[in-house]
């Protein structure tokens, strides 16, 4: 297991940007260069980390994902005082901004620029250009005290481009870019017009729709991120905003190019609560979670959630699902120096949803005290969640269950059937029946020749998890249910024994916790969550020249590396702070 | 006094003679290719979503002096369908005229409230997707690869192509001068449109056009945001967008880009300067703007729809507003995924939508489970039914209305309805209506039938169609490409027609040679009339 210190030493062996081309003696966590290189030796060694020092990898021109651009906007002009989500700003119009569709992946993954982003960047520039300037204390709040309705002198132009201007661009403008909008607005009709004319400017610019990276040290191939870049990299990846003050002071002052100062705003900026805002996130579009706003309300659905409180008025269940895998990813990551294993591992329960609750069987946890744990023998970790196994009706679906599990959580290619090559039929549900469990049919319909190969690889840890019904409640038998009419046909004793073969053996298994065990002892699902994490990233799916980062994350995790640790680490790695252009 | 200059003075001070560069391709002023004084065309395309039973959509009752096929032929060709018995000149189809068939709902999906429109409508059977493909988003319209991220039987590792109606957004011939939107991409459900496009762009990745889905924002970018009739003087943020501009042109000559990253940047031009063009354009005096909308907060997640009152309305909307749009001449490409759409077939009206999940009650649970589950067939014909009626319909209604000479905009428009995929993800035999005629262009009024009944390549799968050779899917797209005024040099690629035509064999298709004597540059015997 690498200690912090060696992790430390590691990770600089890794990269070749902060620090590189500057004295070289801020070597606090680990330094940079040469130094560093000595210092991780060992460790680098451990990690694949010396390839790393030559390589970075492709950081492609990529706009603000509409969270960035809604939170960025926030941010502008939050200091001014000027709420741009609210109602009477531009609630309407940020809504408008096109959701990021990662086709079942991280929304980050959708760089598409389209005629929709092209105009409601228009929209949201004009609308908020003309707020800006409609309430002469707004205009003063964000512009500085001396605009107005008179033509700006160049002293007031230059104080708001040092200041919102800063802000916007991530960085101070060139003498270009300043001339540029200082003839803007000297060429406007009036006073108004001019500081309109800017606050347009501004937000419709590249710099400021774009994670425009363009200066650093190195050639015009490969360079190191200058501290500007640097910081938005940092607050865009944790918080998906701008960098705040204290950053861009920190790349302004070059603190941030030091190791010392890169680390400690690398700490602040975890510790932020708008980091687990981000972590939240990942994990919805990694487990694709809340997918689910509603419940059927058909017949079926409704003898099937006999018991429960589902269509109470007050009954929360599919937030409180999502929530409580939020709450345990915190507890783990922000509370607790928890580990990967104990994410996929713990039976404690962090929910405070007595309708939840009701499910898992457990108390409500009243969100300060020791939670409550889950009734021996039933539930380890994320797998085994509410969150995780609802289906969305009242069957239970063993292959779409099995398949997240080897696709999701353990990044097996799962070739998709050819639907041509399968005889008809093949692809339709098999029909509920009194006198079969889900399991039963599911193994009738996919026993043909030219389904097993993949099904044997997907079936067995569905068939495990047929423990948990379509809502995730723990069961023993299967009721079962006629689609239809909702009358229930049969309850039948369930049979979950399987071998799903994730560690490289063919035990057999027969619950959750040892099937969450089990995909703990593969060993993939730590590089499976690396890989995950980096897509996440930086908006692309990994080449060859990411190994580096990716085993140092993976190494993290299957040594038992803190969540905060293995979630920081990307941010110590060369990739994380250079640029290569390709 | 403002400075103002237009976009063509603005490149030709910073991109062209400042900088010593020449101008961008795709930007400089566009040659009409087009013959003065033609009427515009305008094409419209209408996708309901994937899992068809195609049989619902033929004929299966007999007029006078029509029997079914299971009389004429028998054996495996018998499907309940009604046969055809005339041959159509020049070809080896079979037609005859919809007005045959009138007096009951022509089958089960195309009801009888479209017969007044018979006589400017096709109903085309046995189109065939030669590729196998699937669920592609692009794949009504020629993009047969699918999407970058597709699965390799989805894909067969095609490379992706832009969609039909793309290539009209951005040819110079469809468009002589430089159009306020380029087309209008809608769908139902979720943005996922069936346009992919490259944004004129040679060269650049193809893309999926995120789809408006709130008719209020429809509205607003098409006559809400820009200039309105009479305006006397330029729009002020016309010379912004201008100087905007010439950032991003300043970006994308940076050293520190990529070939990929320029192409990003000269994307963002693309748009910033349709932007412009409308800021310098506005509207004309003789377009009738329609009245805005309220906003419904329709669209994502797909289950928030707040009433089937209020879906039904702003379903309307978004017609009624494109329709409008072409009748100002903002548009003359329109592009409607109904990935949501409405079910009456348990007696009550429900949205139901085509999500990748099987969840109870949406469109792809009833497509997976039709065959065996009469009341998920019911609610897979009910769901067409309404798209039919609500989109497909409408649009024929609000085009139908004299434009020039006693011709109606819906004479010089296409409007193609279709699927891309029938039952258990097979893509043979697909139904196409198709509605106005192109100014004169596409020859209306028939039900033409493909199929080749006398092909040895016979493949029943009962109960919902029969897998016969018909015509590749390609010759319909090069028909209205066409139709739409280009030529083969407009819209080849290197090949001849349009869209992949790459064979593919299963045990459950037939071999290429099915299709010997279908060239694929060919449009459509019967139906193109140039």
């Amino acid at each position: 297991m690498l200690g912090l210190g060696a992790l430390a030493a590691a990770l600089a062996g890794c990269y070749s940007g902060a620090g590189s081309g500057s004295d070289g003696d801020d070597a606090g966590t680990g330094g940079s260069g040469a130094d560093s290189a000595d210092t991780g030796a060992d460790s680098a060694d451990d990690t694949g980390s010396a390839a790393c020092a030559e390589s970075s990898s492709i950081s492609p021109l990529r706009r603000l994902t509409a969270a960035q651009y809604r939170n960025t906007l926030r941010d502008l002009f939050a200091p001014a005082g000027f709420d741009v989500e609210a109602p009477e700003a531009a609630a309407d119009e940020l809504d408008r901004i096109p959701v990021d569709d990662g086709e079942g992946s991280f929304g980050i993954l959708d760089g598409r620029v389209s005629d929709l982003h092209a105009r409601a960047y228009y929209r949201l520039a004009d609308r908020l250009a003309d707020l800006t300037v409609a309430d002469p204390d707004r205009l003063r709040a964000v512009a500085g005290e001396c605009a107005g309705s008179t033509m700006p002198d160049d002293a007031c132009i230059d104080a708001f481009l040092d200041d919102l201007g800063l802000r916007a661009y991530r960085r101070p403008l060139t003498d270009d870019e300043r001339a540029k909008l200082h003839d803007i607005a000297d060429t406007s009709p009036d006073g108004t017009e001019a500081w309109r004319s800017l606050v347009f400017m501004v937000l419709m610019s590249p710099q400021f729709l774009y994670h425009a990276e363009l200066e650093g040290e190195g050639d015009d191939t490969q360079y190191d991120l200058d501290g500007y870049a640097l910081a938005s990299r940092l607050s865009f990846h944790f918080w998906q905003s701008m960098p705040d003050a204290e950053l861009l002071a920190a790349a302004a002052d070059g603190s941030l190019l030091t190791d010392a100062g890169y680390v400690a705003q690398l700490d602040r900026v975890f510790d932020d609560p708008r980091t687990q805002a981000t972590v939240d996130r990942f994990y919805d579009e990694w487990l694709q979670l809340g997918w689910m706003t509603t419940f059927p309300s058909t017949p079926a659905f409704t003898t099937f959630a006999q018991g429960t409180t589902i269509g109470q008025a007050d009954a929360d269940h599919l937030q409180a699902a999502q929530d409580e895998i939020h709450a345990l990813v915190r507890h783990f990551t922000f509370d607790e120096d928890g580990t990967f294993a104990d994410l996929l591992l713990t039976d404690l329960s962090l929910t405070t949803s007595p309708h939840l609750a009701q499910l898992y069987g457990v108390a409500p946890w009243d969100g300060q005290s020791e939670p409550p744990r889950m009734p021996a023998g039933q539930r380890a970790g994320l797998i085994t969640r509410v969150a995780f196994l609802l289906t969305g009706n009242e069957e239970s679906h063993p292959v779409h269950r099995g398949a997240a599990v080897r696709d999701r959580i353990m990044c097996a290619e799962l070739p998709q059937p050819d639907p041509t090559m399968l005889p008809p039929g093949a692809l339709d549900q098999p029909p509920v029946t009194g006198d079969q469990t889900t399991r039963q049919r599911y193994e009738a319909k996919t026993a043909d020749g030219a389904c097993v190969g993949c099904h044997q690889a997907i079936n067995p840890i569905g068939f495990v998890l047929e423990g948990y019904d379509a809502l995730g409640r723990h069961r023993t038998e299967e009721t079962i249910i006629d689609g239809v009419t909702g009358e229930i046909l049969a309850t039948l004793p369930l049979d979950t024994a399987a071998a799903p073969n994730l560690a490289g053996d063919d035990t057999i298994i027969d619950d959750g916790i040892a099937l969450s065990q089990q995909v703990v002892d593969s060993g993939e699902s730590e590089r499976c969550f690396a890989t995950q994490y980096f897509r996440a990233t930086f908006g692309r799916t990994e080449t060859e020249d990411d190994t580096c980062v990716l085993d140092t994350v993976q190494a993290e995790l299957t040594d038992n590396a803190s969540m905060r640790q293995a979630l920081r680490t990307i941010a110590l790695a060369a990739t994380f702070r250079a640029r290569r252009v390709m | 006094m403002p400075l103002v200059h237009g976009r063509r003075v603005f490149l030709r001070s910073a991109g062209g003679l400042a900088l010593g560069l020449p101008f961008l391709p795709s930007l400089l002023p566009r040659q009409a290719k087009g013959a003065p004084g033609d009427q515009a065309k305008r094409f419209i395309a209408i996708q309901s979503q994937s899992g068809q039973m195609v049989a619902d959509f033929w004929p299966a009752w007999t007029p006078a002096g029509y029997q079914l096929r299971d009389t004429m032929y028998g054996g495996p060709r018998a499907d309940g369908t009604t046969a055809l018995s005339e041959t159509m000149p020049g070809s080896t189809a079979k037609w005859a005229p919809l007005s045959d068939f009138v007096g009951q709902d022509l089958s089960r999906v195309i009801s009888a409230d479209l017969q007044p429109y018979y006589d400017k409508m096709l109903l085309l059977r046995g189109l065939d997707y030669l590729q196998g493909t699937s669920h592609g988003t692009g794949q009504l319209l020629g993009n047969y690869a699918n999407c970058a991220s597709a699965g390799e039987f989805e894909s067969r590792g095609l490379g992706p192509m832009p969609t039909i109606d793309q290539v009209l957004a951005y040819s110079d011939r469809f468009y002589t001068s430089t159009p306020h939107a380029r087309s209008i991409v809608l769908a139902t459900g979720s943005p996922s449109s069936i346009s992919d496009t490259n944004y004129g762009i040679a060269g650049g990745a193809i893309e999926n056009i995120p789809a408006y889905l709130e008719p209020h924002d429809l509205w607003q970018d098409l006559f809400g945001d820009f200039m309105e009739p009479g305006m006397p003087t330029e729009h002020p943020n016309r010379r912004l967008v201008n100087a905007v501009y010439e950032d991003y042109s300043r970006l994308k000559q940076h050293s520190r880009l990529s070939a990929t990253d320029r192409d990003a940047v000269e994307r963002h031009m693309t748009f910033l300067a349709d932007i412009e063009n409308e800021l310098a354009n506005g509207l004309s005096a003789a377009c009738v703007k329609p009245p805005e909308p309220p906003i419904y907060g329709v669209g994502y997640p797909w289950q928030e729809v707040s009433s089937i009152a209020d879906f039904e309305a702003w379903v309307s909307l978004l017609v009624d507003i494109s329709v409008a749009a072409i009748r100002c001449d903002i548009t003359r490409v329109v592009t409607f995924n109904a990935n949501m759409a409405i079910t009456d077939a348990s007696g009550a009206k429900v949205n139901s939508y085509h999500s990748s999940d099987d969840v109870a009650g949406d469109w792809h649970d009833y497509a997976h489970d039709a065959v065996d589950e009469a009341g998920d067939h019911d609610h897979i014909v009910a769901l067409n039914r309404w798209v039919v009626d609500a989109v497909f319909k409408r649009f024929l209604e609000q085009l139908d209305v004299e434009e020039a000479d006693g011709a109606t905009f819906l004479d010089n428009s296409l409007v193609y309805w279709g699927s891309e995929l029938a039952m258990d993800h097979y893509v043979n035999g697909m139904p196409a209506i198709l509605a106005g005629g192109a100014g004169g262009s596409i020859a209306t009024g028939h039900y033409v039938d493909f199929t080749q009944m006398t092909s040895d390549y016979a493949n029943p799968i009962l109960p919902w169609g029969v897998l016969i050779p018909g015509v590749q899917h390609n010759r319909l797209l090069v028909t209205i490409l066409q139709a739409m005024g280009l030529t083969p040099e407009d819209y080849e690629q290197g090949t001849p027609g349009y869209g992949h035509a790459v064979e593919f064999s299963g045990p459950y298709n037939w071999p290429a040679d099915a299709y010997a004597n279908s060239p694929l540059d060919a449009p459509l015997p019967g139906v193109f009339v140039g």
